[in-house]
């Protein structure tokens, strides 16, 4: 089973991508923490060293951007979504060069949040 | 400096549109917007998110919303159980996405800040150039976004 870890600084956001998670066109997937920003991020990703990650970019004290380039440096085979409201190319361009692997814009659809995920898990 | 021009509005009012309908599948009814009077208080609601706008633009954006509109919300998002906590965390979020969005049409130099939230407080705008207010309806139930911007680009 792989273990997941969701990062988002709105708790409405982090309780929904966990509840989606279990979803069952999804490969299993165990949570194994939800953090509020990139520094609480990268302190369960070091004690469980997730394999899925969704990540946020607008967050307090570490944004989105600057996480992802810790989580790479842990582990590069991290697979990494970013689900942010930002939604300008620049951006997006930003995550993905530093290590994420997909990009799905804020609100989602549970069908395209599941798709995501899907997505990320195949490549 | 300049006000936000009504061309320019057009990104958060469509990024407003897009927000219900995308998220919920229903249409919000958003309506014209209008320049707020600056000495008085613009209308009640138990919750507002503001995120402040920095680089080639200055101000914030408002999202104010009622108790009921949020918890329709959250429902619709898959919650049962619903706390205060949600409501404010939700409110934030939402102008939030606002703000994303509208940044798409506006630029990167259109720089967001994490959201700030706040339970029951009355909005007097206070400065020039004047915001504008967007009324919107969802569901039966009324709320407002108020952009407050102003840019030095030309």
């Amino acid at each position: 089973m792989m273990k997941l870890l969701v990062v988002d600084d709105s708790s409405v956001i982090r309780n929904r991508i966990a509840q989606l998670a279990t979803h069952p066109d999804l490969p299993r997937l165990e949570l194994v923490g939800t953090a509020r920003h990139g520094v609480e991020a990268l302190e369960l990703a070091r004690k469980h060293l997730p394999d899925v990650v969704t990540m946020d970019l607008t967050m307090p004290n570490m944004d989105g951007v600057t996480c992802i380039k810790g989580l790479v440096k842990l582990s590069p085979e991290m697979r990494i979504l970013v689900v942010s409201a930002l939604g300008d190319r620049k951006t997006a361009l930003q995550a993905m060069t530093n290590g994420a692997h997909g990009y799905l814009h804020k609100p989602f659809t549970s069908e395209e949040l599941v798709e995501g995920l899907k997505e990320l898990l195949r490549d | 400096m300049r006000a936000i021009q009504e061309q320019e509005l057009k990104a958060f009012v469509e990024s407003v549109a897009h927000y219900f309908k995308h998220s919920t599948g229903d249409r919000a009814e958003v309506r014209s917007a209008f320049l707020a009077d600056t000495d008085q208080y613009l209308p009640f609601f138990d919750y507002a998110g503001i995120v402040d706008v920095s680089g080639d633009w200055s101000g914030s954006l408002c999202f104010a919303a009622p108790r009921g509109m949020l918890s329709h919300l959250l429902v619709a998002s898959g919650m049962d159980t619903i706390t205060d906590a949600d409501h404010l965390d939700l409110v934030g979020e939402i102008a939030n996405m606002f703000s994303g969005r509208a940044r798409k049409e506006l630029g990167e130099g259109l720089e967001i800040s994490v959201p700030r939230r706040a339970a029951g407080i009355a909005f007097k705008p206070s400065s020039e150039p004047r915001p504008y207010v967007v009324p919107l309806s969802w569901h039966g139930f009324d709320a407002m976004v108020v952009v407050d911007l102003k840019t030095g680009r030309q």
